[in-house]
């Protein structure tokens, strides 16, 4: 039972309950010829994805949990980066326009108002030697739900104080995503770094990590081209992979 | 179109060495035409607009797949198929990394993995997924065979061009 529409056009499948959409977006791409920019939303996923076996906690219904489908990238494995940082800004803009609350980009890109998660994202591509075939950008974004497991979680309605209508704000969010895929395929990347790095979490202050099991005061110089994060402590410049290094916060 | 949009996408396309660009949005047409004396011989610089038909071509192949793969049964019986005489090894193909990252051999920890040695693979089946800083990175057989051969281990780094599987094609 799935339902179609056109959303600012970009194709919408509409589906009541799913395992993840980037699952079904994966399913879908193996069994038929998928138009580019499709959208699968569903109102309640039982496997939402985070990171790799991780899991994604939104109430059924009251989110915006969808993949969007991109099969036209023209990117190398060496600016793939770029994609992520770009939806990172386009994600963020819709938060900072619908709240005018101080939104930032945690690296790699979580978005956060007042150092709480308001949305996420996971990105699945596709690659046959060295040209990427497609591209499943998962986006979670906490809407009308109000209360959160955990703490850390916050949504559009707990800082408006008011419901907002799920497509309307689909439509929107489609409209900056359209944007920033569009500064990707024109590979503008200097203007995805200084928006990305306008609005990194902790830019040039100093923050607790926990680095190879030993926590780290160390000062955030940026982010690298490939998406590694670049710190200082006691003048000694490091890069890290998501995996080597934890905030604290 | 802002006007920075479109000084970039004149970078673009004179770098890319195509003739001509022509794009039309709903209310917005542009085209942009370089004098080309840039198609000299030049196999790099085109190869990123190549890609284009390339794709094209990758994705219409109806890529029957399997359904994930199905747990090889089997699998202890074809796990060390007799080490092949060197010059045979030539007749194999590598599946390499495209990327830097890290390895998986399942599309999740709970999950069976996507290939193991001594199974029939073919073009565009996804054998393994290279994660680089949370993308997460399905690649993709570009030929048909038979996995001869594993080089490197679950959830291990490696770097970009490494080779991954050893693929008998015939």
């Amino acid at each position: 039972m799935q339902n179609l529409q056109v959303i600012g056009g970009h194709q919408v499948i509409v589906l009541p309950s799913v395992d993840s959409t980037n699952n079904y977006a994966t399913k879908l791409l193996r069994s038929s010829k998928v138009a580019t920019g499709t959208v699968i939303l569903s109102h309640s996923q039982t496997e939402g994805k985070g990171q790799r076996g991780q899991t994604w906690e939104s109430e059924s219904g009251r989110n915006l949990t969808f993949s969007l489908v991109l099969n036209n990238l023209q990117i190398d494995s060496h600016s793939q980066f770029f994609l992520n940082k770009a939806i990172g800004i386009a994600l963020r803009h819709f938060v900072y326009n619908l709240t005018n609350k101080p939104t930032s980009i945690k690296w790699p890109n979580d978005i956060l108002v007042e150092n709480k998660k308001i949305a996420g994202i996971l990105i699945e591509n596709s690659w046959q030697q060295q040209a990427i075939q497609h591209s499943i950008i998962g986006i979670g974004m906490n809407i009308n739900q109000t209360h959160f497991d955990n703490p850390q979680a916050i949504s559009t309605a707990m800082i408006l104080d008011r419901q907002l209508d799920l497509f309307k704000s689909l439509h929107t969010l489609l409209e900056h995503l359209d944007v920033w895929i569009n500064k990707v395929q024109l590979q503008s990347f200097q203007e995805i770094e200084a928006e990305y790095h306008a609005h990194l979490f902790g830019l040039h202050t100093t923050k607790k990590f926990l680095a190879q099991g030993k926590s780290l005061n160390a000062k955030i110089l940026g982010v690298t081209d490939d998406g590694k994060l670049l710190t200082e402590a006691d003048g000694h410049r490091q890069k890290f992979d998501v995996k080597e290094i934890k905030f604290i916060y | 179109m802002k006007l920075v949009e479109i000084q970039d996408l004149i970078k673009f396309v004179s770098r890319s060495g195509v003739n001509e660009v022509e794009i039309e949005q709903k209310d917005f047409k542009i085209i942009i035409k370089s004098d080309g004396p840039k198609r000299k011989n030049k196999p790099s610089e085109e190869v990123f607009v190549q890609h284009v038909p390339v794709q094209a071509m990758q994705q219409q192949m109806p890529v029957q797949q399997v359904a994930a793969p199905a747990p090889a049964p089997a699998a202890p019986a074809v796990a060390a198929p007799a080490p092949p005489p060197a010059e045979e090894t030539n007749n194999y193909i590598e599946v390499k990394s495209p990327m830097i990252g890290t390895f998986y051999r399942s599309p999740s920890p709970d999950k069976p993995v996507f290939a193991e040695v001594g199974d029939q693979i073919k073009q565009g089946d996804v054998v393994c997924i290279i994660e680089a800083m949370k993308l997460f990175n399905e690649i993709e057989s570009e030929v048909s065979g038979k996995i001869v051969k594993i080089l490197v281990d679950d959830n291990s780094p490696v770097e970009y061009d490494q080779p991954l599987f050893l693929v008998d094609p015939s």
